[in-house]
């Protein structure tokens, strides 16, 4: 999902896209701070932490491999604070695995925590549904979003930067969709857990399973 | 009260453990513990020949990508693709600095250099740059100086190799440290949620 570092700094469209993607970033990240609470700050670190971690594990798909992200979930729990959540990730991948890079931190930020608010406000409200394969499909549907999309937009910010970057845009699109599926599959199955035993991170009251349900009667 | 109690919770309890094993058992079969992100490529010349090796963190090779050697004035003076096992092998036919630049085509690249001073004198020069870095002695040498030379240039390589891979290891320590970053950054945003909330206590 990043875009690899040096890539666009090296033309003049290429530092526009960047410096554009650096300033909504910034934006997105001053209101995600303003939304934070004292609630919101622990789901905040823990979930960046998630975040960071979770870029270790790769998924081979084709000639190169992905790796989980999580957009999609830190949407739903965080909302607008995952911008602040997921630039803080970025920025120590970026010092400590050498992921990404420091140029590049405000737009991968963007392609990133962008997805992740659009989740928050196409699922957030359905992911609390009492119904627990609807829950799983909310999730599944909201993990899948954030990755096509994030792959979109990198795309689309290639494709921006210049035409001889489209050709990248589009093979690293293709290479999302399989992702998508397996970020949904994960995505679907925590917010499923959460829902039961900490619905209070979605905001949503205690998922209980109809068998289960027939047990307490 | 307690034993009309636990079954329930047992059962969400086992439930919720047998899927999340499900799941986490079906992420282990798909990932690998490598990591892939980063892309390097590493090459040294043996006589005329270059060869060189492109991987991923982590030591996956990267197949079937595209190499572009360029002279110091950053022309293209060779080019070739690496095989299944991630290596290559480009011959020099200048006496050049050779800066060996992987593309795999989705925004990955690497590059690395291979000195002019490790290819052999037969081959003609490119740029009267890079003939400044030659030493005067080059040709001198009698074979079995070149021989003992030809050995320690290997042994160096292998060594730059062994160091380049000792470096790219992430460590636990980096996992741990940048966790550790991340708590440290929610501690602060704590302490200023801190002070709004005694300010506005203060207003009231």
């Amino acid at each position: 999902m990043h875009i690899y570092e040096g890539i666009l700094a090296g033309t003049a469209h290429g530092r526009e896209v960047l410096l554009a993607g650096a300033a909504i970033s910034a934006a997105g990240t001053a209101l995600g701070l303003f939304k934070l609470d004292y609630e919101r700050v622990p789901r905040a670190a823990v979930l960046s932490s998630a975040f960071f971690v979770v870029s270790l594990i790769h998924v081979p798909l084709g000639p190169t491999s992905e790796h989980l992200v999580l957009c999609g979930l830190m949407g739903l729990i965080l909302g607008w604070a995952a911008f602040p959540a997921i630039l803080i990730a970025l920025l120590l991948q970026a010092v400590f695995f050498s992921f990404g890079g420091l140029t590049t931190l405000g737009l991968n930020t963007l392609i990133m925590a962008l997805p992740a608010v659009v989740c928050y406000y196409l699922f957030g409200r359905a992911v609390r549904s009492g119904n627990e394969a609807a829950v799983f499909a909310v999730g599944f549907a909201a993990g899948a979003t954030a990755v096509l999309l994030g792959a979109a937009l990198n795309a689309g910010s290639l494709t921006l930067a210049g035409k001889h970057f489209r050709e990248i845009g589009m093979v690293v699109a293709a290479l999302h969709v399989p992702l998508a599926g397996i970020e949904g599959l994960v995505t679907g199955s925590v917010v499923v857990l959460l829902r039961k035993v900490r619905p209070e991170l979605l905001d949503a009251p205690l998922l209980v399973s109809a068998g289960q349900e027939i047990g307490h009667g | 009260m307690v034993e009309d109690l636990l079954p329930s919770h047992r059962g969400i309890a086992v439930g919720l453990a047998r899927r999340w094993l499900l799941a986490l058992s079906g992420a282990m079969l798909l990932a690998t513990p490598a990591l892939a992100h980063q892309l390097y490529v590493f090459a040294h010349a043996r006589g005329s020949m270059i060869q060189g090796e492109a991987y991923f963190r982590g030591k996956i090779p990267a197949r079937n990508v595209k190499v572009t050697a360029l002279d110091p004035a950053g022309r293209i003076i060779g080019q070739t693709r690496t095989d299944e096992q991630g290596k290559f092998t480009l011959e020099a036919k200048y006496r050049c600095g050779h800066r060996l630049i992987v593309d795999t085509g989705d925004g990955h690249g690497a590059e690395c250099t291979v000195a002019a001073g490790q290819l052999p004198d037969s081959l003609p020069t490119r740029s009267p740059a890079t003939h400044a870095h030659l030493s005067p002695n080059e040709g001198r040498r009698s074979p079995a100086d070149n021989q003992q030379l030809e050995v320690i240039r290997a042994e160096v390589a292998a060594l730059r190799d062994e160091l380049k891979q000792y470096e790219q290891r992430t460590r636990i320590r980096d996992v741990l440290g940048g966790i550790g970053y991340i708590f440290g950054l929610s501690g602060i945003v704590f302490y200023f949620l801190g002070v709004r909330r005694k300010r506005s206590n203060r207003s009231a």
